[in-house]
């Protein structure tokens, strides 16, 4: 009697718990706008931070996971790994440059612009990210010719195909990685 | 390295797949402290000590969160020193503490993790909290990208576990049991308790690179608990939970490699069903019988 009168409770409870979903839904409908106004007047607002133009077009595209064609004979093509292990080889490389310099290198992933505040120089990389998407790690590449921003390059989050030889510089006392005579494709 | 094909089998892509010294490195490792992992899961599940493994990976997740924040390169210089002092502490409260074992082990790892998570969002040196603090919880990638220097460390220290395990086999085995009898025989329990606790951090701190520090629990316990449905003797439960530990932890890493999954999550859920199929065993042997 007592344990059929516990399934029945825990029934109930179960059941007014799921009627209590829509309740929630409107509340955080109400909370989404509340806080959707109170973005609006800061943005308005004349304490508001200044956001920085860097002229560059930041529309998100949803990725479809095919990324572009390119005909390149590579050491490593990263495009025919899986997101895991291309993000391993990725980290790996970042770790251990001096493994892989010299090595012709061929990488799909998100195409991102980053601009050095003080010099104003642009740096071009690939985003690629591990299988949640949880992680990411960009790789830069230099391009073999020379090409104009934005006009000739892709909005920043579409997909694109790079390939290159993996160099490294020196750039403020700090060793950074790229992939020199690139080619891409979009 | 050869490209690896999509339509290619599932053997051909893990043989191209090994061709990758981070993947064998990542076999090894593994391996290597999915055994110590077992060995010291028997003695632990026994003492009643499950959930240490969850406390003291949260402490060294503190811990590494502090080295984070001094930007130290080799992060063992704290982690490794303060997860032992707090194993040391943890394990030898005695009957007579005013704070019992699972109310301490809870106290610390609940408080550690959080202060640890405060720190690195206060101190950040890093343009990726999320994904960094993901990596150290969940083991997405971590064993995946260890430096050669890191697989050497892993492998002497697992040997030394490994080494110790077997030459005190025999008083890890009455301590583990029957305390006051050992200490009555004249066992220095105290003394094999500390070494005991000292083993467990270090293979604490080891295999937060494997599955990461939430899921640690599962790899010092599953295998123990799947071993003991169907054995019952010390020492075939042990030898089983070893032989099982480094089965799922090697085909969890290669699971999640050719399917792309997080290696940690992985290796738990190979553990979850290898316990299920023991439980299965270990029920139609008590029905037989």
């Amino acid at each position: 009697m007592k344990r059929i009168l516990c399934l029945i409770f825990c029934a109930a409870v179960i059941t007014a718990l799921c009627g209590c979903q829509q309740q929630t839904a409107s509340r955080t409908a109400d909370k989404v706008s509340g806080v959707g106004e109170i973005m609006k007047n800061a943005e308005n607002s004349a304490d508001a931070v200044e956001t920085f133009d860097v002229t560059v077009q930041n529309e998100t595209i949803i990725p479809d996971k095919n990324y572009p064609e390119l005909d390149y004979d590579a050491d490593i093509d990263l495009t025919e790994l899986n997101s895991t292990m291309v993000y391993s080889e990725v980290l790996n490389m970042m770790n251990s440059p001096q493994d892989y310099v010299g090595k012709k290198v061929k990488a799909s992933g998100s195409f991102s612009v980053f601009t050095n505040l003080d010099s104003g120089k642009l740096y071009y990389s690939c985003v690629i990210a591990d299988a949640t998407a949880c992680c990411q790690q960009g790789l830069e590449f230099v391009l073999a010719e020379e090409r104009k921003f934005p006009d000739e390059f892709p909005i920043q989050g579409r997909q694109i195909t790079v390939a290159g030889v993996f160099d490294t510089y020196e750039e403020d006392g700090k060793i950074l990685c790229c992939l020199s005579n690139a080619v891409m494709s979009y | 390295m050869g490209a690896v094909y999509e339509n290619a089998g599932v053997f051909e892509k893990l043989g191209a797949y090994l061709q990758f010294p981070f993947v064998r490195y990542a076999l090894i490792v593994g391996v290597l402290i999915a055994l110590c992992s077992s060995l010291l899961g028997v003695t632990l599940v026994l003492k009643r000590f499950s959930f240490i493994g969850d406390g003291l990976s949260h402490v060294a997740f503190g811990a590494l969160a502090i080295s984070g924040i001094l930007g130290l390169t080799n992060d063992m210089v704290i982690v490794m020193p303060v997860t032992i002092i707090s194993a040391v502490l943890l394990l030898s409260t005695g009957k007579n503490a005013k704070i019992k074992g699972d109310a301490a082990i809870a106290m610390i790892s609940v408080g550690a993790l959080a202060i640890g998570y405060l720190l690195l969002n206060i101190y950040s040196s890093s343009t990726n909290i999320s994904g960094d603090v993901c990596t150290t919880l969940f083991g997405s990638t971590s064993i995946l990208t260890l430096t050669p220097v890191e697989v050497w460390m892993c492998v002497i220290l697992s040997i030394a576990v490994v080494v110790i395990y077997i030459l005190f086999y025999n008083k890890i085995f009455s301590v583990t049991f029957d305390e006051s009898f050992a200490r009555a025989t004249g066992i220095k329990a105290g003394a094999y308790n500390l070494l005991l606790a000292v083993i467990i951090a270090v293979i604490i701190v080891l295999a937060m690179n494997l599955v990461g520090s939430l899921l640690i629990s599962a790899l010092v316990i599953f295998p123990a608990l799947s071993a003991m449905r169907v054995f019952k003797s010390f020492k075939s439960v042990t030898i089983c939970s070893a032989c099982l530990s480094v089965f799922c932890a090697a085909s969890g890493i290669l699971i999640s490699i050719v399917c792309s999954t997080p290696v940690g999550s992985t290796i738990v859920a190979v553990d979850i069903a290898a316990y299920i199929i023991f439980w299965l065993l270990g029920t139609v042997r008590r029905v037989i019988r």
